[in-house]
């Protein structure tokens, strides 16, 4: 066998579990070496660019992934071998290799990668997906073998060492078992490698069992004269042979004998009175409510598709089938309405991080009201003192400075919960939520107690700027001890943000308002406000807790100047 | 090809294996037969049921062992001649004597590669298993359940000639001790058996139905009574996997998954009476590991929780047969 | 009534053994090895170090040594339940037999066997074993094996008192017999079957008629002489290595500890073993005995105790650092494959 490479879809960081081949930037008969750039991979939050690691042996063969492709860590990309390897062995390293690898839609095309990463990652992954996605639930379009073709491959696999069951479906199916890996027993072909390598989808047996009526029948049927098929398609059909008269082969029933009998219809159990309708319902698996509803809108139970577990049929399904049914008799074809957009990995990645969040974490919120005119009053003066080039201070900057110094100063609040305990962090790691295109990340400050207002300005613009350009680093988006989210910009007056776990608390910033508000000596004045809402995690910061980094915070960005230095 | 009995074929085994390899050691009650005898006569009987007949003649005393009734002597040489070097097959005449010899088996020759850090123990102990011939409660047991529970030991119980010979080559040719069941009934029970020499790997069923709707698993005697019954329905349209596992330990669970994956139900027929036994153990694969298949519950189809009863008739009833299978399979269908 | 009647006399005159320095040094090394090994393992065990049980030898070194002194790695012997004398003199490595009693996956039986099971099959010793009456047929097999081997090797087994009463060491005895198989029996009377005394349990109060009953020579020895069990051994080898089908030595020793490691001993008068320490021990009689001949030296003897008593401490040192068993060590050798 030809010396053959195949490049794998690498894992970058422990929780990748799949990425999107966005864009190769190779072609066949390409030699790679140290550097070169081989593919664009996007995952749940960026898109970097795989890299060969060293001078790579052979040139590319083949490009296997198609862009779109949604794939598991692990999964081969492309194959590079010899120039003068034989395709026959690229082929059979590729079908061994490929098995029933899940395919996702193809994400919407995703903005080009910018400028290439700088870590050079590793292209041969060895470990395989650890959590593979579910395999896609479309059922593979049979493929229709001639009866050559299925006898073909039986003689092959009778010659394969295979455990009964995987032989018959294998037989049954066409499925050339000498190309498989066995790794059953004594390394025998098991039903597990016909479907993990050869794409069988496992289904329980559907063949209908004879209903009650019928098992008589079936049982006289037995001592009638009559040929093999006609025998089967009559019991089938609930047909009495003893009626019917033999022209066959020394006299035996034949098909077509039975043919005047037979009319055409697709369904079997159409020559089933009503009277035995039931009794073919029983068959089927239906709840009573779900088989009464069927009745009631006219729907024979054979006909609905079961969603319920174990192929049971239930009341959504039946209505699902009626809705159907009207939309057809509906008569115009329906309107699309909407427009469907694919969940890209990011999308998936919030909604499952944030549901989580929102399920497990009991959250409760505290409100206080920040009174800004000094700060604001402040910032102006920073702000005047800066070149004309150099980028404005923001209220968030400060706000963001302030929270950084309120959890130094409350580091019961600067907190992660574990099921081992609570992490409590002196460093305050601030994550900033920034908005991008198709969702939200939110990328880290490390140490922001340490950083002036101007280097946190900075930093979080550098990270807004690569966070929407799809540049962050795995390390830039990970440990975060707390958050701070602001909504201000869009006019929202208060909120309350979702806690990103395992962090203990989220700090969700509103819009500056002017209210007016009683003087101490009478009368009535008005104050620059911003409403800050602190989400906790009951779990690890209680109320007390809170309300002290809130009165920290107050303090803070009521007194400025304790901001700077 | 040749049409050879059981019995036949376990004889032809144990000659073509002394021939083949001078190691393999015969030892036994009667394995000859006829020593010290008025008669002179030696290979008198060749075992009780005949299966070694001939082998003293052509191979000699040293090598066929004729012995007093001393069960725990007899197991226990077997145990010392194989750490020795040897592949003794030892014969314990019914399964139900092992009373006396168990510690041999149980905590000898099952523990000894184990506490001894991988000393080599290559036995085979062969015996008769088996109701249906009012032998009585102590000579009609069928124990693979027992035995299959043991870690250390392989245990082997064939239905038919072709696999008795295959499985008995490969017992001796095994570095294990293994455990050999002979089920009485079967030994004039006649197929097609190759001339020459063939294993069967342990571990490995065989599906001797085909079917769709249910899975039957039988071994021994009652592989018979599970395929009457699946014959019997199947002319209902009711098919069913009869699946003979041939090896109680290690046994084919991927065979049974499969094929219970595939129907949803599960006989499980059984010479023994259920509890702690071989049903129950099938059962419990099923349910452990093919659950959501599961579209009913698994029915084992056993002797009641008694004793092998003498009287033919009392026998009968103690014995599962096809009408008792087909109750089951009846039953499965029956659950929703 | 006593069962203890059988004492060989002690001999009037002492002569020379006719054996070599090299053999009489030898023989010494390997009871004073079995006597340290046992007597280090009665103070570990007390402080805990030692898991499950142990039986110790100390006391019967003359009759394990006496008897596998003849024995090459060709022969093969089996032991009871307390084993680690015989699985010294039949010439088992000291070190890895201590690992193994520690529980180390460097032992002899890689941690999976300890006191109870200690083997090595390929030094023929096939094992102590925890059933009593278990080793005596499994002997009869190695004994079968030996017989057509036809190389004048044979199988040996150790029986106690007590295991002199189990229906399998009758089984054995007989089958031995009928097969003429090259077995011999040594009976090792230590006065006590776990908490009962020899007396009560025996019957006929006499071993040596049961044996001869099954038409096996029996050859009288003391057990607490080197010399005595190994000139027995020499004759009962004469008849059973050229064929002449099993035969037995019967002899009386004590055992010094408990049945176990943390038996009280209640049964035992006080005193009873301070006095066999003092007057009857079979170290202290070879030692006197060497004095009377002359063929070796105190001074060498004291050497071969210190040599002895050096192992002994290096074995314990490396067994207590030798590395645990790891998890997967569990589901190894259950079978050599399933």
């Amino acid at each position: 066998m030809s010396n053959i490479t195949p490049i794998r879809m690498p894992q970058w960081g422990l929780e990748m579990t799949e990425g999107t081949l966005s864009n190769w930037h190779i072609s066949v008969g390409d030699r790679l070496s140290k550097g070169a750039e081989i593919a664009d991979i996007e995952t749940a939050k960026i898109v970097n660019a795989l890299e060969a690691s060293q001078d790579m042996a052979g040139v590319v063969r083949r490009l296997v992934a198609n862009v779109g492709d949604t794939l598991p860590v692990g999964a081969l990309l492309a194959v590079l071998a010899d120039a003068a390897a034989p395709d026959a062995d690229i082929d059979a390293f590729i079908a061994t290799e490929l098995g029933e690898v899940p395919v996702a839609p193809a994400a919407p095309a995703p903005a080009p990668a910018a400028a290439p990463a700088p870590a050079a990652e590793p292209v041969a992954v060895p470990q395989p997906a650890a959590a593979a996605a579910e395999p896609a639930p479309v059922a593979p379009a049979p493929v229709q073998l001639s009866a050559e073709e299925l006898a073909r491959v039986t003689e092959i696999n009778s010659r394969v060492q295979a455990s009964p069951v995987a032989l018959r479906l294998a037989n049954r199916q066409g499925i050339d078992m000498s190309v498989l890996q066995g790794s059953g027993r004594h390394g025998r072909v098991s039903v597990d490698d016909l479907v993990e390598q050869a794409g069988l989808v496992l289904a329980q047996s559907d063949s209908p069992l004879p209903a009650a009526d019928n098992k008589a029948l079936m049982q006289s049927n037995t001592g009638v004269k009559a040929s093999p098929v006609a025998l089967r398609l009559a019991n089938r059909h609930g047909i009495d042979l003893r009626g019917v008269k033999g022209t066959g082969r020394h006299g035996r029933v034949s098909v077509e004998d039975l043919e005047a009998l037979l009319q055409p219809q697709v369904r079997c159990d159409a020559q089933v009175v009503d009277a035995g309708q039931a009794e073919k319902d029983a068959q089927f698996r239906a709840g009573p409510a779900a088989r009464r509803l069927a009745a009631e809108l006219g729907f024979d139970l054979s006909e609905l598709v079961p969603t319920g577990p174990r192929d049971v049929v239930l009341k959504d399904d039946v209505r699902e089938a009626f809705r159907s049914a009207l939309q057809g008799m509906a008569g115009d074809p329906p309107v699309m309405d909407h427009e469907l957009i694919a969940l890209t990995p990011m999308r998936k990645a919030i909604a499952n991080s944030l549901t989580q969040s929102k399920q497990t974490i009991p959250h409760f919120y505290l409100t206080v009201d920040l009174r800004m005119d000094a700060l604001l009053a402040l910032r102006e003066k920073m702000n005047a003192r800066l070149a004309p080039n150099q980028k404005k201070l923001s209220v968030n900057d400060f706000i963001m400075r302030a929270t950084a110094l309120a959890l130094a100063e409350v580091p019961d609040a600067n907190v992660h919960y574990t099921e081992q305990g609570i992490k409590r962090f002196s460093s305050a790691h601030l994550c900033l939520a920034v908005a991008i295109d198709g969702g939200l990340v939110t990328p880290v400050i490390r140490n922001a107690e340490q950083k002036g207002v101007h280097a946190l300005a900075k930093e979080a613009a550098g990270l807004a700027g690569k966070a929407r350009d799809r540049a962050l680093k795995a390390d830039q988006l990970s440990g975060g001890t707390f958050t701070v989210s602001n909504l201000g910009m869009f006019g929202i007056r208060q909120f309350d943000a979702v806690i990103n776990p395992p962090q203990g608390g989220i700090l969700a910033v509103g819009s500056l308002r002017r209210e007016c508000y009683e003087c101490e000596e009478g009368g009535i004045g008005f104050q620059s406000v911003i409403t800050v809402t602190m989400s906790c995690d009951h779990r690890v910061i209680d109320g007390a807790v809170g309300a002290t980094f809130l009165g920290a915070l107050r303090t803070l960005v009521e007194n400025p100047y304790s901001l700077l230095g | 090809m040749p049409r050879k009995t059981f019995r036949e074929a376990i004889n032809e085994a144990l000659h073509l294996e002394m021939e083949r390899d001078e190691t393999v050691l015969i030892i036994g009650e009667d394995v000859s037969g006829g020593a010290g005898g008025t008669s002179g006569q030696r290979d008198a009987a060749g075992g009780v049921f005949g299966l070694t007949k001939g082998l003293l003649p052509r191979f000699g005393e040293h090598r066929v062992i004729d012995t007093p009734i001393s069960e725990a002597a007899i197991i226990g040489a077997a145990n010392g001649a194989a750490l020795a070097g040897y592949r003794p097959v030892a014969e314990i005449m019914f399964s139900d004597f092992i009373g006396v010899c168990f510690d041999q088996i149980l905590n000898q020759a099952a523990k000894f590669r184990y506490m001894f850090g991988g000393a080599k123990a290559p036995l085979v102990i062969r015996m008769t298993v088996g109701a249906g011939r009012s032998a009585g409660a102590q000579h009609s047991q069928t124990i693979h359940g027992l035995l299959s529970a043991i870690p250390g030991i392989k245990v082997l119980m064939p239905s038919n000639a072709y696999d008795a010979k295959g499985l008995l080559l490969q017992a001796i040719r095994d570095d294990d001790p293994v455990i050999f069941l002979e089920h009485k009934m079967l030994f004039n029970d006649a197929c097609e058996v190759p001339d020459g020499d063939y294993t069967i790997p342990f571990g490995e069923g065989v599906l001797v139905r085909e079917g769709e709707h249910v899975t039957i698993v039988a071994m021994g005697q009652m592989v018979k009574v599970a395929t009457a019954a699946a014959d019997k329905l199947a002319k209902e349209g009711i098919t069913c996997d009869v699946i003979d596992p041939r090896t109680s330990s290690p046994l084919d669970e991927e065979l049974i998954l499969e094929s219970v994956r595939q129907t949803g139900r599960l006989v499980v027929v059984d010479e023994a009476p259920v509890r702690c036994g071989f049903a129950a153990d099938v059962a419990r694969l099923a349910a452990e590991k093919a659950f959501s298949s599961l579209r009913a519950p698994v029915l084992p189809v056993t002797p009641p929780h008694t004793p092998v009863p003498f009287a033919p008739e009392l026998e009968r009833l103690y014995l599962p047969d096809a009408a008792d299978v087909e109750k089951a399979v009846r039953a499965t269908l029956a659950h929703s | 009534m006593s069962t203890r009647t059988k004492k060989v006399a002690a001999r009037a005159e002492v002569q020379a053994s006719g054996l070599s320095q090299e053999a009489i040094i030898r023989a010494y090394r390997q009871m004073k090895t079995i006597r340290e090994f046992e007597e280090r393992l009665h103070i570990e065990n007390a402080t805990g170090a030692i898991p499950g049980f142990t039986h110790l030898y100390s006391g019967q070194e003359a009759v394990a040594v006496g008897a596998c002194e003849h024995l090459t790695d060709k022969d093969f012997i089996i032991s009871t339940h307390r084993g680690h004398g015989h699985c010294i003199a039949k010439g088992c490595n000291v070190p890895a037999m201590m690992k193994e009693i520690f529980g180390s996956r460097d032992g002899l039986n890689k941690g999976k066997g300890g006191s109870m099971h200690i083997a090595d099959i390929s030094k023929g010793m096939l094992g102590a074993n925890g059933i009593v009456g278990a080793g005596q047929p499994i002997a009869v097999g190695a004994a079968i094996a030996c017989k057509l081997r036809g190389e004048g090797s044979v199988a040996l087994s150790f029986t106690g008192d007590g295991a002199s009463n189990q229906g399998t060491v009758f089984e054995a005895m007989n089958m031995a017999v009928v097969l003429q198989v090259p077995k011999v029996f040594m009976f090792e009377n230590n006065g006590y079957s776990e908490h009962t005394g020899a007396s009560y349990g025996i019957g006929c109060d006499d071993i040596v008629k049961r044996i001869e009953g099954f038409g096996i020579p029996v050859f009288l020895a003391d057990g607490f002489d080197f010399f005595s069990i190994y000139e027995a051994m020499a004759k009962a080898l004469d008849v059973s290595r050229k064929g002449g089908g099993p035969t037995a030595i019967y002899c009386e020793t004590i055992r010094y500890f408990g049945h176990f490691e943390g038996d009280p001993q209640n049964y035992r008068a006080k005193g009873e073993v301070q006095r066999y320490r003092e007057e009857e021990d079979c170290l202290i009689k070879f030692r006197r005995r060497m004095e009377q001949t002359g063929e070796v030296s105190m001074e060498v003897l004291d050497q071969v105790d210190a040599e002895v008593l050096a192992l002994i401490e290096s074995s314990v040192v490396a067994a207590k650092r030798a590395p645990r068993p790891l998890p997967e060590d569990l589901l190894t050798n259950v079978y050599n494959s399933y």
